[in-house]
């Protein structure tokens, strides 16, 4: 995906999202192209079909060749391209206990103390953000992964059939916004990434 | 930008919020969600906040400990800090009660072993010169 769009779609997650809709129910609503969509929490049935749907795609993936675990993959970046995975996990880790260390020393800061509070924040934030850059490398090159792959495909399927439109306002009526899988995949819009990201703002609150 | 877990964070501090949560507790029909079921992470992250913040604005209402101010709580910064600092400091309370049990209960030990005293035993010492 280009890089303005993506931007674009980031700018779209992060719009009027400061209201109790947040939370007042399992449902997530967003605006799209002058519509309005929701994504909603799966259903047992529609967990229990979605992790069927991760685990085939993760079998067929590990019966095809060239495709790797993110073991054989750890393993064959340090080994052709000396890139460390468990070093750079190593290094988040440092990062974080330096970040807790940060955080127990403001911790004991009185409120009186205004710079010594301020220039703590920004070594957290500069630490956060250093460890954050780390993580993302790391999720980079682990990208290709067929646990990661399947994982992907996973929530994708999810967002597909847990995305909603509404159709009539005034009855509240709502309907799927792609039929099935295959017409979310060719969907060349932007609302598939949206929806990807609402749903992943919904189940996990991050 | 505002985080969606900064959102969640201000409402869950927010007096209705707080006032509906612990009525809730109290008073069956009074409902936080929509739902009653399959809450999403956002309501689950919603509720840490909401029994968290309670917990903190009751500390600080009984002056529970003197790096907790209201400053503190209106800085999330600050407020992850002290967190923080409340765990490792409950986790050296509970260590340290867990020790003084122990010796506690190995110092009764050793009095009861004076009040009933085991058996005799006797070792053989040789004590002429070679």
């Amino acid at each position: 995906m280009e890089d303005a769009n993506f931007n674009e779609i980031l700018n779209e997650l992060q719009k009027d999202t400061l209201n109790s809709e947040l939370i007042s129910d399992n449902k997530l609503h967003f605006n799209y192209d002058g519509c309005i969509y929701r994504v909603r929490m799966p259903n047992q049935k529609e967990n229990a079909i979605a992790n069927n749907y991760k685990n085939n795609i993760f079998v067929k993936l590990l019966q095809q060749d060239n495709t790797l675990t993110i073991k054989q993959l750890t393993k064959l970046l340090k080994e052709k391209q000396d890139i460390d995975i468990e070093a750079l996990e190593k290094q988040a880790k440092k990062l974080e206990d330096e970040v807790i260390q940060v955080y127990l020393t403001l911790a004991k800061k009185k409120d009186s103390e205004q710079k010594s509070i301020e220039d703590l924040k920004k070594q957290i934030d500069i630490l956060r953000q250093k460890r954050l850059t780390i993580i993302l490398e790391k999720a980079e090159y682990l990208t290709p992964a067929i646990e990661n792959q399947a994982q992907d495909d996973y929530y994708r399927f999810m967002s597909s059939f847990c995305t909603e439109k509404l159709i009539d306002k005034d009855n509240d009526v709502w309907e799927k916004a792609w039929k099935d899988f295959s017409a979310y995949e060719e969907d060349n819009s932007k609302l598939p990434y949206i929806a990807l990201g609402k749903l992943t703002e919904l189940m996990y609150g991050v | 930008m505002i985080t969606l877990d900064s959102q969640l964070r201000k409402m869950a501090q927010n007096s209705y919020y707080q006032n509906i949560y612990k009525t809730s507790e109290k008073c069956y029909g009074i409902k936080l969600f929509a739902n009653d079921t399959n809450l999403s992470g956002l309501q689950v992250r919603f509720l840490y906040w909401l029994s968290t913040y309670d917990v903190l604005f009751t500390e600080l209402a009984t002056h529970e400990d003197e790096l907790l101010s209201s400053a503190v709580l209106e800085d999330e910064y600050r407020t992850d800090a002290y967190l923080m600092y409340r765990n490792k400091k409950q986790d050296y309370l509970w260590r340290k009660h867990r020790q003084d049990e122990k010796e506690a209960q190995q110092s009764a030990n050793r009095k009861k072993g004076f009040k009933n005293p085991g058996k005799e035993s006797t070792i053989n010492v040789d004590l002429r010169r070679e």
